[in-house]
């Protein structure tokens, strides 16, 4: 077991209590506030030897709003990490209770190769907070900034707590042999299903970030032109390599007429007449992905775009029309920079077709009419949902994020993932007197004690009791 | 029988219909429970006598009470519970509505244990109807009255097709569990709850497992030790030991052992009387299997008070172990018996070494006098739950959460959490399709200026 030696030095780091006080959290949060700064521009440029991810992309997402995070982290940790004081009936008056934010212990979070900061970054941020060590398994798909988390993040945090392990399958598996206290895992759903098995082994708990098609409804009543560029943004954003991208648009065909134009406009106004061209168009991660982008373009028609460079793994915006259920592009999670529009009759079908699926991590809507918005967001079930737009919903740090079975188990960001990383433990303090309260609950059991036990617990509705 | 692909299948129909899903359904079916548990509490009465021997005050205030409670709460708070949470916004989305809604997560299944058989599966149920789910219930086979009667008076009081029993023993779990659920609540041991997240993996299926371990209870010499010791007594020897948050051990210091067995012992005498075999409050162990496995803890052991054992009736003298091995096998599992070990610690440092040592467990417990040691076992120690001078008492504060971390498990249940535990919280932005003039900030072709708005 390679890494056993690693994972009982965290471990023995883990029980000499060092984690816990929340000067020690707040410093390591600190110190990754002070990588996101001086990094930046090593982080800007690796994610773009990794995917061409343009800067403005990168700032966003990987800087930008881990900080957020990292703000609203360091603002209300003090408040998080409080004992929350319950209700308690007539007989614990004087005792004390309350719900205590232990850490785990050592955790593991292994994160994808799409948003290589931000999807470690975001789960550590929570970890770390919750008061646990970790151990970072980044992807080997997103090289450049394995090599560079690998390097600097030593040099920011506390070696003897938190620890970088790089490599691809193989050592992943090794890894996950060794018993962690609990394992965040974003990526796909069969490797999740692998991550779970393993983890259970250990009875480890575990969030499991997955994926699947994103459906996007658009109504007949509807501002075209302001859906064609929420609707083009959230799909091609980073060359539409996003677990909560619009995966496949659902509209009547008159609707497909009327959004083809407009997305073709909207694809000019933001990447300009030759998109390969702009400096805010994303490439694909890898030669692998990009041959089965590739053969999803024979779905439907190719309405807009289509065209693909091998050696620059350049997939132009491509909006494909009449896309048939049947279709390549329908048969899997696409992330790619490619929009499916597959035609229905009504919103009806529209919701029957995305519940006859498995449950994604979003579902768009769009409609001038709140009422349709709301019948889909009523009608289906997803890990969240967002009305007239796309992805911004996770840009909210008081919204839990998170998907619901294929798309995972489990949510975080925000508070959420100081509670993912924390365990709740049910605490009572009671007084040593009032002793004599206590005694309708001891041996010998009679009719009159147990009356007495019923009043003090308030039980408000009484039976017929065919004891008493 | 009918086959469990079937079942779940009919389960799911009755889902996807979409009728679990109004509060006034969700309250009328708690309300049916209600009046089951009212109207047949001498047969529920009659099969927890017969699966373990309780007896009526017992049996009612253990299992019937505090499901009746359970069934309060819930049916008072379930609006507000079921209400959707707006949240903070941000600049960005201040013209936004973005709230969290509590939706269900669609058909759960709830595998119950023995040892307190009937508000193992109620309570869990209760928790999963007002979340809006249908449930299939798998009552434990151990304790077969109580599993027969749950099949019988579930489908009397509540809807047929969503909440379905199901029973049998190993091979008919092991089936139910290859059907696709949307949650899993599992109460019973370590090892078979393995078994049931390695099948839950294979739906990406979110697990509860209530599971066990050894509780420890540390005694501080500076405490009331005879009111330590008759708390302590109640939780231990209650239903015969076989209680998943019973204090397991004791860790005391070496002059205070032999003071806390002749409390434990005036204690034992004053609630069962001079000859427990006789006390109809004293339960017995559940089968033979289970007699034999607690019995065999004795072996080697310094019995200091008790010991008497008869197969005949599965019948086990509460009995009290001293200077026992951390070594030995009493301390190797969980004991799930009326048999209490006293290991001796010279030290609360030494207390605390000891438990962290071992598996993070269901419960710990801590008796002294002394508020800054409790805070200290507390702070340097982890467990499900804990109460500080009482035993057991946390799992009757609703609203505190009721489960394991480590091997004693994972999630929690009761109360609001129950409800929590089988919703999906789902997160909801809904945005105006105008102001498209804010969204031009995000849009390319980008400029790092406008990220500094």
């Amino acid at each position: 077991n390679p890494y056993a030696g690693l994972v009982s030095h965290l471990r023995a780091s883990w029980l000499s209590g060092k984690t816990r006080p929340m000067e020690y959290r707040m410093a390591q949060l600190e110190a990754l506030g002070r990588f996101l700064d001086d990094k930046k521009q090593e982080i800007l440029e690796a994610t773009e030897l990794d995917m061409g991810k343009p800067s403005f992309e990168a700032f966003f997402s990987e800087i930008l709003l881990c900080k957020n995070e990292l703000n609203v982290t360091l603002n209300n940790l003090s408040h998080w990490m409080k004992d929350e004081h319950v209700d308690k009936n007539l007989v614990m008056q004087l005792d004390s209770a309350f719900i205590r934010k232990d850490p785990y212990g050592v955790v593991l979070i292994i994160a994808p190769w799409n948003y290589p900061i931000h999807l470690f970054l975001v789960p550590l941020i929570g970890a770390i907070a919750a008061g646990n060590c970790a151990i970072i398994k980044p992807s080997e798909i997103s090289k450049n900034t394995e090599r560079l988390v690998a390097e600097s993040l030593s040099c920011y945090l506390d070696n003897d707590c938190f620890a970088v392990v790089t490599g691809g399958v193989p050592e992943t598996t090794r890894l996950l042999e060794n018993k962690f206290d609990y394992i965040f895992f974003t990526g796909s759903s069969p490797v999740g299903q692998i991550v779970m098995t393993a983890a259970a082994k250990h009875l480890t708990p575990v969030t499991l970030e997955l994926g699947g098609k994103n459906p996007c409804y658009v109504s007949d009543t509807c501002d075209v032109t302001n859906v064609a560029r929420r609707v083009a943004w959230g799909r091609f954003f980073n060359a539409g390599q996003t677990c909560i991208a619009p995966d496949y648009l659902l509209c009547t065909i008159e609707m497909q007429e009327k959004l083809m134009p407009a997305l073709r406009e909207a694809i000019t106004e933001f990447f300009g007449p030759s998109p390969r061209e702009s400096p805010d168009f994303g490439r694909i991660v890898s030669d692998k992905q990009f041959q089965r982008l590739r053969g999803l373009l024979c779905s439907g028609r190719v309405a807009i775009g289509g065209q693909t460079d091998e050696a620059e793994r350049y997939i132009a915006p491509t909006v494909l029309a009449d896309v048939l259920p049947s279709d390549p592009a329908m048969q899997e999670e696409i992330f790619g920079p490619i929009l499916p529009i597959v035609v229905v009759a009504n919103m009806d079908e529209a919701i029957d077709f995305i519940n006859a699926r498995p449950r994604p991590l979003a579902v768009y809507a769009f409609s001038c009419d709140s009422k349709i918005v709301n019948q889909v967001l009523e009608r289906t079930s997803s890990g969240g949902f967002c009305g007239n737009d796309t992805l911004m919903h996770l840009t909210l740090t008081s919204l839990p994020f998170g998907g619901i079975g294929n798309s995972g188990l489990g949510k975080y960001h925000g508070k959420f993932t100081f509670d993912t990383f924390s365990h709740h433990r049910g605490c009572l303090h009671r007084n040593m007197g009032l002793e004599t309260l206590n005694t309708p609950r001891y041996p010998p059991y009679t009719q009159q004690k147990l009356g007495l036990l019923m009043t003090t617990f308030e039980v408000k509705r009484r039976g017929t009791c065919t004891l008493l | 029988m009918e086959k469990m692909q079937q079942i779940v299948g009919r389960a799911r129909a009755a889902f996807k219909s979409g009728r679990s899903r109004p509060l006034e359904f969700r309250i009328q079916q708690l309300k049916a429970l209600e009046r089951m548990v009212q109207e047949k509490e001498k047969e529920i009465l009659a099969a927890l006598k017969a699966d373990l021997n309780k007896n009526g005050p017992n049996a009612y205030s253990h299992e019937i009470l505090g499901v009746l409670r359970e069934l309060a709460l819930t049916m008072e708070k379930l609006p507000s519970w079921a209400a959707p949470h707006p949240v903070k916004k941000d600049l960005l989305t201040m013209r936004d509505k973005a709230y969290i809604g509590y939706e269900p997560l669609g058909v759960v299944l709830v595998i119950g244990a023995w040892n307190y058989p009937f508000v193992l599966v109620m309570q869990p149920l209760i928790g999963a109807i007002a979340a809006g789910n249908a449930v299939v219930v798998k009552p434990s086979e151990v304790s077969e009255n109580t599993a027969r009667l749950v099949a019988e008076l579930l489908p009397q009081y509540l809807d047929k097709d969503l909440y379905v029993v199901v029973t049998g023993g190993v091979p008919e779990t092991t089936e139910l569990l290859t059907q696709r659920f949307d949650h899993i609540l599992y109460t019973g041991n370590s090892a078979v709850g393995r078994i049931v997240m390695a099948a839950a993996a294979k739906h990406l299926t979110p697990v509860t497992l209530e599971l066990g371990g050894k509780s420890p209870c540390y005694i501080d010499k500076d405490c009331d030790l005879a009111v330590a010791c008759r708390r302590i007594t109640w939780g231990k020897y209650m239903n015969c030991g076989q209680t998943c948050i019973a204090p397991d051990y004791i860790l005391c210091d070496p002059s205070i052992q032999s003071k806390v067995v002749e409390n434990i012992k005036a204690t034992l005498k004053e609630f069962y009387g001079e000859d427990v075999k006789s006390s109809p409050d004293y339960e017995r162990i559940v089968n033979q299997r289970h007699f034999k496995r607690v019995k065999s803890l004795l072996e080697g052991q310094k019995i200091a008070y008790g010991g008497e054992t008869d197969e005949a009736s599965c019948f086990i003298a509460p009995t009290i172990l001293t200077d026992v091995s951390p070594e030995s096998k009493v301390m190797e599992e969980e004991i799930f018996g009326p048999m209490l070990p006293i290991v001796t610690v010279k030290s609360v440092e030494e207390a605390i070494e000891f438990i962290n040592l071992r598996e993070k467990p269901l419960a710990l417990y801590v008796f002294s006098n002394k508020k800054q040691l409790i805070r200290r076992v507390i702070a340097e120690t982890s467990s499900g739950g804990m109460t500080a001078n009482d035993v057991i008492m946390h799992s009757v504060v609703p609203d505190l959460p009721f489960g394991g971390v480590g091997h004693s498990g994972m999630g929690a249940y009761h109360g609001k959490h129950s409800f929590e535990t089988f919703s999906h919280r789902r997160a909801c932005l809904i945005k105006d399709l105008r102001w498209e003039v804010l969204n031009k900030l995000r849009y390319p072709p980008g400029s790092m200026e406008m990220m500094h708005l």
